[in-house]
């Protein structure tokens, strides 16, 4: 190539697109870096708009809970002044898809079963034991253990799910996946539910009433979490 | 952050790498004018790259540090300490410099695009412009112009797609693997510039750089721009684009003719996209908990691998590129024996960044000891350098076709000298209004 102090060359160009192939390749990726280049820039517009609603403070969410009830029962003689304990299983093979456990309620009921005419009413007692089934132990609303002596329902429960009280809440949210991300944590309620029950038999005076049955209902109420504006 | 320890390992490296370069530019009569100037702008490249981690690496020690990305989308802002934004403001207008000094790079390699001295001197006359005029624009306007030059990024970034199709594509038609020169050039410059870009390529097309952005959206204090917010993409998507190119220009051209070492550096980029899209995917929570008004503390797992992939690529991979673009490509005049000795301190300085590197890697996965780590890295110095002679010889090799695929001329002697005191009074002009924008508190 020769010097050249005087001129404005710039055959470089020309001999730069001087191939078909190669200016209908480059050509191809030019319209690829375009059409990607709007396709990424509209996805920040819109992504930029649910951030400036977040921080203008308008972009308020209501969540509401699709509760449903699984219940097991059992039921269960203790003898008295015996401790019987039941072991029930919460995995999630109990959950319907996007179900999570909100919370467990358990009622043991029973009568007096000696049928002895006159036989006063024994007592039952109840607590559900602290192990590692995965749940708000420390919650103030729970009822973890309760006594009963005049045949009534005895009703403990647990909360398993943080927070979790099924009422509608409002929050405030960039998209519905975000809102909803408070409510949707897997392991809650997971573990081995474990029920602890003594009795305390009342009989008259030469009768014969050394144990009671038990009925146990466990009530466990899972949710699902919806957001809508 | 082992990244921070990186910088100043990289700053001291450039600027010896650019001072040498200019040098051996300055003693290369025996070459085409062409390459000198080539030589040139990657020397003074290496200068302003230097010049950009030194005020980086003392910022770091003790102020607080902004990303690269926070330089590129101008996401900074002056904090009234004098010293801390001087140095942000050399940190943008060496960025600025560097924008400028890589178009002039596209003009010249891998082919002279222009030839005569109205041309040469509208080139040069392009770069000072540009660095006189644009960073004082952007400290007065507003630094968030700054992001709207990455519409440079998508120029360059065509042009260099376009020479390494050409190449590709004249390789496949004829058979002449002197077309491998042009696409091979093409893809490292395109790493150097852009690489750091690519490791984000699979999360750009399935738009995860966006989710990220959001963190970084709510806390701007007023609604950005349209433009502002096109222009952000501009980066990602050229380093998106780019790679899917390289990739698939690199898979088709090693199955037809074998693969080589730049193939398996795009194949790298490429997978390590993939890597990247995980940490973001992982990264989501993260994201959205900005929005709730403060972010939550993420892993320094993340550190390592933002490290491990653009970190490395920013501090290890350039030089590395560039002094192997000048090497083998004979940019520099490597036959006389004086330059044969800097050719191996340039070597030798390329091994040492890698050494530390990967020092720094063990001691970021374990924490062992500095005392043992500074061991390691001085037996590691002492194989270099008694394997010196033969890595050196390894490195420059003897490609004939790599030589001649850079060519042009029209350069006078006088343009050399013109060049080196217009990018010295750039360099000091940079720091002055640095200085002065920072006492003025712009």
């Amino acid at each position: 190539m020769t010097d050249d102090f005087d001129s404005f060359n710039i055959d470089g160009f020309t001999e730069l697109f001087d191939n078909s192939t190669v200016n209908k390749f480059t050509a191809a990726i030019v319209a690829l870096l375009v059409v990607f280049l709007g396709a990424n820039t509209l996805n920040l517009l819109s992504k930029n708009d649910g951030v400036r609603s977040i921080v203008d403070g308008n972009n308020n969410w209501q969540v509401t809970f699709d509760e449903q009830i699984i219940t097991i029962t059992d039921s269960v003689i203790v003898a008295d002044g015996d401790t019987e304990t039941r072991m029930f299983t919460l995995d999630q093979s109990l959950l319907d898809e996007d179900y999570r456990f909100g919370k467990i309620t358990v009622t043991l009921s029973y009568t007096e079963t000696s049928g002895i005419p006159g036989d006063p009413i024994d007592s039952v007692f109840a607590n559900i034991v602290q192990n590692d089934l995965v749940a708000q132990w420390q919650e103030e609303s729970n009822n973890l253990s309760g006594s009963s002596n005049d045949g009534g329902d005895l009703v403990l429960n647990l909360k398993t799910y943080p927070d979790y009280d099924g009422q509608v809440r409002n929050e405030t949210g960039y998209n519905a996946i975000q809102v909803l991300e408070e409510w949707t944590l897997d392991g809650f309620g997971m573990g081995e539910l474990e029920l602890e029950i003594s009795v305390e038999t009342s009989a008259l005076p030469f009768t014969n009433d050394n144990e009671e049955e038990v009925s146990i209902m466990i009530e466990l109420t899972v949710f699902k979490a919806n957001a809508s504006k | 952050m082992a990244q921070e320890s990186l910088a100043p390992v990289a700053a001291i490296t450039n600027l010896i790498l650019g001072l040498i370069t200019i040098f051996m530019s300055n003693r290369g009569e025996n070459q085409s004018s062409h390459k000198r100037f080539s030589a040139l702008l990657i020397g003074w490249t290496f200068i302003m790259l230097a010049l950009y981690q030194i005020a980086e690496t003392i910022r770091g020690q003790y102020f607080t540090q902004f990303s690269h990305s926070s330089i590129d989308l101008g996401l900074f802002s002056l904090e009234g300490n004098v010293t801390g934004d001087t140095l942000l403001l050399i940190r943008a207008g060496s960025q600025i410099s560097l924008n400028i000094l890589m178009v002039a790079m596209a003009l010249h390699i891998p082919k002279d695009l222009g030839r005569g001295e109205l041309w040469n001197a509208s080139v040069i006359g392009l770069i000072g412009t540009y660095c006189l005029v644009v960073p004082p624009l952007i400290f007065i306007v507003g630094v968030k112009l700054i992001a709207f030059q990455l519409a440079l990024w998508i120029v360059v970034g065509i042009y260099w797609i376009h020479t390494y199709i050409r190449g590709i594509v004249l390789e496949y038609q004829t058979g002449d693997e002197k077309y491998r020169s042009l696409s091979k050039s093409s893809a490292i410059l395109l790493v150097v510039w852009f690489g750091w870009q690519m490791v984000w390529w699979f999360s750009a097309f399935t738009f995860l750089n966006n989710e990220w952005f959001v963190s970084v959206l709510i806390t701007l204090p007023e609604d950005p721009s349209a433009l502002w917010l096109f222009a952000v993409n501009l980066g990602w998507s050229t380093g998106a684009v780019t790679i899917m190119v390289l990739f698939f220009g690199e898979l088709f051209r090693s199955i037809k003719f074998g693969a080589s070492p730049i193939t398996y550096i795009v194949f790298g980029i490429f997978i390590l996209g993939f890597f990247n899209w995980i940490q973001d995917t992982l990264l989501l929570d993260y994201y959205y908990s900005c929005l709730e008004g403060t972010c939550e503390e993420t892993s320094s797992i993340f550190d390592l691998v933002n490290y491990l992939t653009s970190g490395m690529l920013v501090y290890l991979l350039k030089p590395l590129l560039f002094v192997y673009l000048m090497v083998q490509f004979k940019i520099i005049d490597t036959s006389s024996k004086q330059n044969k000795h800097l050719m191996r301190v340039m070597i030798l300085l390329i091994l040492l960044i890698i050494s530390s590197s990967i020092i720094e890697l063990i001691q970021s996965l374990v924490p062992i000891p500095q005392m043992i780590s500074g061991t390691i890295l001085a037996i590691g110095v002492i194989f270099f350098i008694g394997w010196e002679e033969k890595i050196t010889t390894k490195f420059m090799g003897n490609n004939e076709l790599d030589i001649e695929s850079i060519r042009g001329d029209g350069f006078s002697e006088n343009v050399f000298k013109n060049i080196s005191i217009m990018m010295s009074l750039v360099v000091v002009y940079i720091i002055v209004i640095a200085v002065v924008f920072a006492n003025a508190g712009v």
